[in-house]
C-alpha cells in the first residue's frame, strides 16, 4: 500500500508539470485522449477486472453518458456537468438492468451478453431520428471560452479535467481493492461457488460493481462530447470501443490498481507511435497495433503490470488482484 | 507482389521527389509550402474512396510541381502532408492539431467522410487556417458561420437529391410515361437520411406517392429482405443512396430478383464506384441510372490539361478516375490558383486569397464540369449533379439533356428483366 | 401463404444454412474450448479471398475452389492453434481464457489490415455469369448460389454430424465440450482435440466463405459484419451442439428474412439481439440444444 501512495504522489508530479513540458497542442491532445482511455479502463477495471465479470458492451453507457448530457444541454440548456451526473444516474439504471439478467450467466456467456445489450441500445439510438439526431448524431452547440457549460478553447482545461477524472477512478479503485467490498468481488472472481458457500451475496456485489463501473464510464462519455463537440450512434456506441476498453485494461493488467493506466499509456502513443513508423502506409500502422496485442498477451497474459513486476524484481506482497492465476 | 511494386514506386517517386526538390532547390531556393491532408485510407469500407481520392492528389501535386510550382512564391514546390483518417472522427481532429501545431500546414484539404470534416474543420477554424472541403456533403459544415472552411467541389446532400427528382419528372414528361409511385432506398448514416428527406419532400409535392421509404445499416450482411420487400411495393421510379458495398449488393439482388421498375436511379457515390460495373456485371448493370457530380470523360476530358490528367492516372494507375479522383485533382488546382494570388504560404493570406477565388472557363472548371466562387458561406453553389444510364458498362450522360452524347438515346422505361438477353 | 411470404420465408432459410455454416466454425471452437474467437470474422474474410483467388487465377469454379479452399483454412486453422492459441489457453487453462480472447482481437486487427496492403480495399467478386443465374418455380425465383449454398451447407452439417458421433476423434471432441475434467479423467489428451476442432471449425469456415463469395462481394473488412453474428447463432443454437449451430444459423435467417417483411430493416438486426439476450436468459442451453447439452 505504501508502494500504491509513492506511485500514486509521482505519477500526480508528473501529470502536473506534463502540460508545461509539452506545450504543444497535438501532443497534449494524444496525453489527453490517452488519459480518458486510462480512465475508461480503470472504470472498466472495477467489473472486468476485480469482479471478473468480462463485459464487452460499456459502449452502452460511455454512449448514455455523452448522449444524455448533450440531449440535456441542448433541449434545456442545461449545463453538461449536470448532465454529466444524469448521465451516471442513467447508466447505473441501464447497468443494473442489463445486469439482473445477465448475471446469471458466467464467462464467455456474460460477455456476449452484454455485447448483445449495447448492439440493441446502438441500434435504438440510430433508429431515433426525432429525439437524438439517429445516425446523423448530435453536436454540442459551441460557445468557446465557457468552463461553466464544460467548454473551453484551451487544451488545458480538458487535460486538467481528465487528470481530475483519472485520479477519481484510481482513488475509486483503490477504495474498492482495500475495502471488503473488494475482497468479495476478488473471492466471486476466483471461485463464485466458494464465495457463495461463504456467505457472500455474488448477485448483490457483481450489481453494485457494474452500477459503479457504469456511472464511472457515463461520466467519460460526456468528457467525450464535450472534447470532441459532435456525437454518433456508431463511434459512442459501438462494439469496438467496447472491445477497446476491455483490452486496454486486460493488456494492462486487469484486477490491479496501476494496470489499466498502464495499458492506456502503452496502446494509445503506440498507435501514433505506428503512424510514424510506418510512413503512414494504409493499414500498416494497424498491423503493427495488432502484433503489439498478440505479442504482449502471448509474453504475459497477466498484463504489462506483471512484465513490470518481474523486470524490477519486485515481488510486491500479494493483493487482490494480482495473484489469481 | 504488389507489395513490392508499391515499395518500388514509393522509392522512385522519393528519388525522383528529392532530385525535383534539391534542383528547385538549387535554382529558386523557395520553400515548399506544405499542404495537410486528411483523408480515410484503412480502417472503414470508405478506404477505396479514400485510396483512390489521394492518388489523383498525388498526381495534382507532381503535375503542379513539374510545371514549376507556385510561380508568386518563387516556384515553391507543393508538398503533401497525408494523414490517414481510418474514418474516426478522434483521429481526424488530432490529427488536424497535428498537421496545425506540429506540421506547420497553412491549409488543409479533405476529409471525404461528413462526420470527421464536420468536427475536424473546427478545429482548423479556431487555429485560423483554412481548409478546403473535398466532398464530403453534410449541409451543416458550411452553416456555422465558419471563416477558414471553403467547400468548392461539393453542395450540401439536397443538391443530390434534387438533380434526381428533377430528372425522374423530366424523363417522365419527355416520354410521357410519368411514374405514380416511388421506392426510397438509403443507408442509416447522415448522408443517407439527408438525401431521402429532401426526396421524400419533393416527390410529395410532386404528387408522386412514396409506397417505400426504407433505411438499412451500411455495410449490410445480407439486403435480400429489403429487396424482397421493394419487389412487393411495385414502385414505379427506385431511388436508391448507397456506398459501394451495399449498392453492388443492391443492384446484384435487384437484377437476380427481377425487381422491375421504369428507373432505378442511384445516387452518385456507390452507383459512379469504379467497381460497381465490375463486381455487379455488365448485365446487371445495364440501364441504370445514377446521378453523378462528374459528367464523364466524353463532356470534361476536352482541353490538354484534363487529358494529362487523365491519361497520367489511367497510365499509373491501371483503372479510370471517376468523380472521386476528378474532385481530388480539381481540388488541389484550386488550392494553387489561391497559393498564386496569396503570394505567400500563411493561413490568412490563402484564407483570404481563397475567398476570393473566382474560376469559370478555365481548365480546370472545364474538367469538373461546373464553375467555381464562394457564397457568403464559402460555399460553391454551382456545383451540378448530371443524370447518367448505364449500357453495356459504360456511363451515358442523359440529363441535363444538352450534355447528352450524339447519337445516345435514353432508354426509359427500362425494359423488364424477363426480356432482356 | 401469399408468394412474397414464402419467397421471404425460403430465402431466410438459405441464407440462414450459410449463417449456420459460419456459425458451425465457431461452434467446434468455442463451444469445446468456451473461447471468445474475435478472429472468426477474419478467417472467413481470408477464406472468401482465397475462393475468389481460385477462381481468378486458377480459373476454377466457384464451387470447386470449395475442397481447396477447405484443405488451406485447415491449415491456417492448424497452424494457428498449434503455434499461437495452444500456448496462451494453456497457460490460464483453469481460469478463463481471456488471453485468448485479446490474443484474437490482435489478430483480427493484423489480418484485416494485412489483406488491405494485399489486397487493396476495393470489392470483388468472382468471375462469370454462374453466381447470377436463377431457377424459377412458379413465381419464387432462387438464384443458383441460393439453392447450391443450401445443399452445400446442409451437406456439410449432416457429414460433421455424423463425424462427431461416428468417429472416435469425434466423440472425444463432444466429451471434452460437455465436461473437460471428465474427458481428460478418461484419458482424452485435450490439446490434441482441441487441435483438430479448431483446425475443423476453420474447414469448415473455409467452406462457409467459397459460399458467401458467390452472394456477397469480398472487402478487408467484410468479416466485421458477420463475426459477431456467429457468436449469436452458436448461444441460440446451443452451445456444444453441431446440429443446434445450423438450426440457430435458420432461425436467424428466418427471423431477418420475414422480420423484414412487417417492420423497418434496421430493426431487424436489434431484434436477433433481442431473441439472444432472451435465450440467454431463459434457455441458456440454447433452443436446440437439449438432446446434447
Amino acid at each position: 500500500m505504501r508502494q500504491d501512495r509513492l506511485i500514486g504522489c509521482a505519477a500526480a508530479a508528473v501529470l502536473a508539470v506534463l502540460p508545461l513540458v509539452f506545450d504543444n497542442p497535438y501532443t497534449l491532445s494524444v496525453v489527453i485522449l490517452t488519459l480518458l482511455y486510462a480512465y475508461l479502463a480503470l472504470s472498466w477495471n472495477i467489473i472486468g477486472g476485480i469482479a471478473g465479470q468480462l463485459s464487452l458492451g460499456h459502449a452502452a453507457y460511455f454512449g448514455i453518458g455523452g448522449y444524455t448530457s448533450t440531449y440535456l444541454f441542448l433541449t434545456y440548456g442545461l449545463s453538461p456537468w449536470l448532465g454529466m451526473l444524469a448521465g451516471a444516474v442513467l447508466a447505473s439504471a441501464a447497468a443494473a438492468l442489463i445486469g439482473l439478467p445477465c448475471f446469471r450467466l458466467r464467462g464467455a456467456y456474460f460477455a456476449l451478453a452484454t455485447l448483445a445489450a449495447a448492439v440493441i441500445l446502438r441500434v435504438i439510438v440510430e433508429n431515433s431520428h426525432e429525439l437524438l439526431g439517429g445516425p446523423r448524431g448530435m453536436e454540442v452547440r459551441l460557445l468557446h471560452d465557457a468552463p461553466w457549460y464544460f467548454q473551453h478553447t484551451r487544451k488545458e482545461f480538458y487535460y486538467a479535467v481528465v487528470v481530475a477524472l483519472v485520479a477519481v477512478a484510481l482513488f475509486a479503485n483503490y477504495a474498492v481493492l482495500r475495502s471488503r467490498f473488494g475482497y468479495y468481488l476478488t473471492a466471486i472472481r476466483n471461485d463464485e461457488e466458494a464465495a457463495l458457500a461463504l456467505g457472500v451475496n455474488a448477485r448483490r456485489c457483481k450489481l453494485q460493481a457494474a452500477v459503479l463501473s457504469a456511472a464511472l464510464t457515463a461520466v467519460g462519455g460526456t468528457f467525450y462530447a464535450q472534447y470532441v463537440l459532435f456525437i454518433s450512434p456508431d463511434k459512442v456506441f459501438g462494439g469496438h470501443l467496447s472491445v477497446q476498453i476491455a483490452v486496454i485494461c486486460i493488456i494492462g493488467g486487469r484486477g490491479t490498481l496501476w494496470g489499466p493506466a498502464l495499458g492506456a499509456l502503452l496502446l494509445l502513443p503506440a498507435e501514433e507511435v505506428a503512424r510514424f513508423v510506418t510512413g503512414g502506409a494504409p493499414g500498416a500502422a494497424m498491423m503493427l497495433y495488432g502484433l503489439l496485442l498478440m505479442v504482449v498477451i502471448r509474453f504475459e497474459p497477466r498484463g504489462l503490470i506483471a512484465l513490470a513486476r518481474r523486470a524490477t524484481g519486485c515481488r510486491a506482497a500479494p493483493r487482490a488482484g494480482v495473484e489469481v492465476a | 507482389m504488389k507489395n513490392q511494386r508499391a515499395w518500388r514506386t514509393a522509392i522512385t517517386a522519393l528519388s525522383a521527389l528529392a532530385v525535383a526538390g534539391w534542383a528547385a532547390a538549387g535554382a529558386l531556393a523557395a520553400d515548399p509550402v506544405r499542404v495537410g491532408y486528411l483523408i480515410p485510407l484503412s480502417g472503414t469500407a470508405a478506404a477505396s474512396i479514400g485510396q483512390e481520392m489521394s492518388k489523383a492528389t498525388h498526381l495534382a501535386v507532381k503535375h503542379i510541381n513539374a510545371a514549376g510550382g507556385i510561380r508568386s512564391m518563387g516556384g515553391a514546390q507543393l508538398q503533401l502532408v497525408e494523414v490517414d483518417t481510418r474514418g474516426d472522427p478522434k483521429v481526424g481532429i488530432t490529427e488536424a492539431e497535428r498537421l496545425i501545431t506540429v506540421e506547420k500546414v497553412p491549409v488543409i484539404i479533405g476529409a471525404f467522410q461528413s462526420n470527421v470534416t464536420f468536427p475536424a474543420t473546427a478545429v482548423a477554424e479556431k487555429y485560423q487556417v483554412p481548409w478546403l472541403v473535398d466532398l464530403a456533403a453534410k449541409a451543416d459544415i458550411t452553416e456555422r458561420g465558419f471563416k477558414y472552411v471553403f467547400r468548392p467541389t461539393q453542395i450540401p446532400s439536397s443538391g443530390n437529391a434534387d438533380s434526381s427528382v428533377d430528372f425522374v419528372v423530366w424523363a417522365g414528361e419527355k416520354s410521357g410515361r410519368k411514374p405514380k409511385t416511388a421506392a426510397v432506398i438509403y443507408e442509416n448514416t447522415d448522408w443517407g437520411q439527408d438525401l431521402a428527406k429532401t426526396m421524400r419532400t419533393r416527390f410529395k409535392e410532386l404528387g408522386i406517392e412514396v409506397v417505400l421509404d426504407e433505411s438499412y445499416a451500411p455495410n449490410s450482411p445480407n439486403l435480400r429482405p429489403l429487396v424482397l420487400k421493394l419487389k412487393g411495393a411495385k414502385p414505379d421510379v427506385i431511388s436508391v443512396t448507397s456506398y459501394t458495398g451495399d449498392a453492388i449488393q443492391l443492384q446484384k439482388l435487384i437484377s437476380q430478383m427481377q425487381v422491375d421498375a421504369m428507373a432505378v436511379v442511384g445516387s452518385a457515390a456507390g452507383h459512379v464506384d469504379r467497381t460497381f460495373v465490375p463486381t455487379v456485371g455488365v448485365k446487371g448493370t445495364d440501364y441504370t441510372f445514377t446521378t453523378n457530380g462528374w459528367a464523364g470523360y466524353e463532356s470534361a476530358v476536352t482541353t490538354p490539361f484534363a487529358k494529362r490528367f487523365w491519361d497520367d492516372y489511367v497510365a499509373e494507375h491501371k483503372t479510370e478516375p471517376t468523380e472521386l479522383g476528378v474532385t481530388a485533382y480539381a481540388d488541389v488546382w484550386i488550392l494553387k490558383d489561391a497559393l498564386e494570388r496569396a503570394g505567400k504560404a500563411e493561413p490568412q493570406a490563402i484564407r483570404d486569397a481563397l475567398a476570393q477565388t473566382v474560376m469559370k472557363g478555365n481548365d480546370v472548371t472545364k474538367l469538373l464540369g461546373y464553375d467555381i466562387a464562394f457564397d457568403e458561406k464559402n460555399q460553391n453553389t454551382l456545383k451540378r449533379f448530371v443524370v447518367q444510364q448505364i449500357v453495356d458498362g459504360k456511363y451515358y450522360t442523359v440529363w441535363p439533356p444538352q450534355l447528352t452524347p450524339a447519337g445516345f438515346e435514353m432508354t426509359w422505361p427500362v425494359p423488364a428483366w424477363s426480356e432482356r438477353k | 401463404m401469399s408468394s412474397t411470404i414464402t419467397q421471404a420465408l425460403l430465402n431466410g432459410i438459405a441464407s440462414g444454412a450459410i449463417y449456420g455454416l459460419i456459425a458451425l466454425g465457431l461452434s467446434l471452437q468455442f463451444g469445446v474450448m468456451k473461447i471468445i474467437n474475435f478472429a472468426h470474422g477474419s478467417f472467413l474474410m481470408i477464406a472468401m479471398y482465397l475462393a475468389l483467388w481460385g477462381c481468378r487465377h486458377l480459373g476454377l469454379h466457384p464451387l470447386a475452389v470449395i475442397p481447396l479452399v477447405m484443405a488451406a483454412l485447415y491449415v491456417v486453422g492448424h497452424v494457428t492453434q498449434r503455434w499461437l492459441i495452444e500456448p496462451i489457453y494453456r497457460k490460464e487453462a483453469t481460469r478463463e481464457p481471456i488471453g485468448v480472447l485479446i490474443f484474437t482481437t490482435g489478430l483480427w486487427i493484423f489480418l484485416d489490415n494485412l489483406f488491405l496492403v494485399l489486397a487493396g480495399p476495393d470489392f470483388q467478386s468472382p468471375p462469370g455469369d454462374w453466381p447470377n443465374e436463377v431457377v424459377m418455380v412458379g413465381d419464387l425465383i432462387f438464384t443458383y448460389p441460393q439453392v447450391a449454398g443450401f445443399i452445400v451447407a446442409s451437406a456439410v452439417t449432416l457429414l460433421l454430424v455424423t463425424f462427431l458421433r461416428g468417429t472416435r476423434i469425434g466423440r472425444m471432441i463432444r466429451a471434452t465440450g460437455q465436461d473437460r475434467e471428465a474427458a481428460s479423467v478418461l484419458g482424452i489428451d485435450s490439446a490434441a482435440v482441441y487441435q483438430v476442432s479448431f483446425a475443423l471449425g476453420l474447414a469448415v469456415l473455409g467452406v462457409a466463405g467459397s459460399l458467401l463469395l458467390t452472394i456477397v462481394p469480398v472487402d478487408p473488412f467484410i468479416g466485421d459484419s458477420y463475426g459477431i453474428r456467429a457468436f449469436v447463432v452458436v448461444v441460440l443454437g446451443g452451445i456444444g451442439s453441431v446440429g443446434g449451430a445450423f438450426w440457430g444459423g435458420i432461425l436467424v435467417g428466418i427471423i431477418e428474412s420475414m422480420g423484414a417483411q412487417f417492420m423497418p430493416v434496421t430493426y431487424s438486426e436489434a431484434m436477433i439481439f433481442a431473441i439472444f439476450l432472451g435465450v440467454l436468459y431463459f434457455r441458456p442451453a440454447g433452443l436446440f440444444g437439449l438432446e446434447e447439452a
